[in-house]
């Protein structure tokens, strides 16, 4: 064989390998999505009836507290969309990611598969959540009648880089927890208050404290959720915005692939 | 046997394998720290495979024996690219099925149809090329009837029916086996045995670890003895299972 059919050869066996793995994540995505709400009545309709009854919940606590000063987006759906994006995607992808490879052990033992592959499983789990809530979200802002923005298809560019942070701190997560059970307690402490640390149930301004102001740039979920309600209230993020949610996305999922990727010789003795 | 360089299909180099295990398993992050303040942390290395080279060919099937803990499932492992190698490196060149344990990957909430897909997306088939093979591994796991059951409402008899009809049928150039020979009942496994042979005389390579010749010799012409780290002997079935036995 001369050198240009190896490059061939190798090319084609690259994308084969790349086929194979989305084809294994989509399997074990729908089977995962179909295992959430197998033994309910309701079944894939809980997936948009959830976030809906939780979101009316919240925004009948919190309305009483926060949130009258807004103009241009209505309270519930305020606080539906900062659920959307901190809850649904981030929270639930990174606190599933967790036990994604302990969960699997004795695949990870038996088989082939990509030791990346786990914790990408339960991601991409949460984003087909994030589409069924995005249907709620959509329910929501007829019933409130908040209008629907060209520019709510920019969405579609804020998701890449949420999968991508959410992604890489699961690759770290997964590792971790094989090696350390109890880091499912701390990193569950640690959600809830980065939740409250994010501006979901309240506003900025409503707080009004200025250390806190400060402090928020620290907290990357700021701008993720800041993005959405953006596009949701039709303005387009400026270059900065997304230069940060992307340098954000890029920065951890590169750390989060190489952490994993390197890890597999030692911990796979641990599992 | 005289081989061709091209022919190779599993080319083994220089394999070395470290075991690292702390002396006192700690498995919470306060304990690490406790003991790491301390100066606790103790770490024993142990060697498992010391610079192990092997080749397999095209359409040779070889068996893998050894006292236990010597190695051998470890080898396989990393043959099968399940464990990475502390050093050196292994080529293979084709597609792979590694059986280490029936039915790895099931979904006991799944229907038996639905697993079939599910364990073939786990060994790297699409949806579509299960589909070609799906009437078939039915027919050979003599599950027909029970294909729309969730597989926890199986025997484990039928669970292991099934997963050994998939990982069969996917196939593929290489089988790695880890002494699961007996499978179901005298019927099937008698069934498996021939399925095996066919396979075999059709140029599928086997890799298998096991203790016992019998299960072995209708296989493979080779044998390979796995003894202080390194491999002792390899050479004729015959040879091998010989000097383990003495």
């Amino acid at each position: 064989m001369n050198n240009k059919e190896v490059k061939e050869a190798k090319k084609a066996e690259f994308w084969h390998e790349r086929k194979k793995n989305i084809n294994l994540l989509a399997t074990m995505v729908i089977r995962n999505v179909k295992t959430t709400y197998r033994d309910s009545v309701l079944g894939i309709v809980w997936t948009v009836l959830n976030p809906l009854l939780t979101m009316f919940v919240l925004s009948f606590v919190y309305s009483q507290l926060f949130g009258r000063d807004m103009v241009e987006i209505k309270y519930p759906v305020y606080v539906l969309s900062g659920m959307l994006i901190y809850n649904t995607v981030f929270r639930s992808g990174t606190q599933m990611g967790l036990t994604s490879i302990v969960s699997r052990r004795s695949l990870v033992l038996q088989t082939r598969i990509p030791v990346a592959c786990y914790p990408r499983i339960p991601v991409y789990t949460a984003l087909v959540n994030f589409v069924f809530a995005l249907v709620a979200l959509f329910i929501v802002m007829l019933i409130y009648k908040q209008p629907f923005e060209p520019t709510l298809l920019m969405t579609l560019i804020l998701i890449p880089a949420l999968t991508m942070i959410t992604m890489g701190v699961s690759f770290v997560l997964s590792v971790v927890y094989v090696y350390f059970r109890d880091i499912k307690n701390i990193y569950n402490v640690f959600v809830t208050l980065l939740m409250y640390a994010t501006p979901i149930f309240y506003t900025i301004n409503a707080l009004n404290n200025p250390l806190f102001t400060e402090l928020l740039q620290f907290n990357p979920m700021y701008y993720y959720v800041d993005y959405f309600r953006e596009i949701i209230m039709g303005h387009v993020p400026g270059w900065e915005a997304h230069l940060l949610i992307y340098g954000m996305g890029i920065f951890v999922y590169a750390f989060g692939y190489m952490f994993i990727t390197h890890s597999k010789k030692t911990f796979i003795f641990h599992l | 046997m005289e081989h061709n360089e091209k022919d190779i299909l599993i080319k083994v180099e220089k394999i070395t394998m470290n075991y690292r295990m702390p002396t006192q398993k700690v498995d919470s992050l306060k304990e690490f720290v406790i003991r790491f303040l301390k100066g606790q942390l103790k770490y024993k290395d142990f060697n498992v495979l010391n610079n192990v080279s092997l080749n397999i060919y095209r359409g040779e099937s070889v068996a893998i024996v050894g006292r236990n803990g010597a190695g051998k499932s470890t080898l396989l492992r990393i043959i099968a690219g399940i464990i990475p190698p502390t050093a050196g490196k292994v080529t293979i060149n084709g597609t792979m099925v590694p059986m280490l344990h029936i039915g790895a990957g099931f979904d006991y909430d799944a229907t038996g149809k639905e697993n079939v897909f599910l364990n073939g997306a786990i060994l790297g088939y699409t949806k579509k090329e299960m589909l070609e093979k799906y009437d078939e591994i039915v027919k050979f796991a003599e599950l027909e009837d029970f294909m729309e059951v969730p597989i926890k409402n199986y025997s484990a008899g039928m669970t292991a029916r099934l997963g050994f009809a998939i990982a069969v049928n996917s196939k593929p150039d290489i089988i790695i086996v880890d002494e699961v020979l007996a499978v179901g009942d005298a019927k099937f496994s008698a069934k498996c045995r021939d399925k095996m042979k066919e396979l075999q005389q059709s140029g599928v390579t086997f890799v298998i670890v096991s203790h016992s010749k019998a299960a072995v010799k209708m296989l493979c012409e080779r044998a390979v003895f796995i003894k202080n780290r390194k491999i002792y002997i390899d050479g004729d079935i015959d040879t091998v299972y010989a000097e383990y036995e003495k």
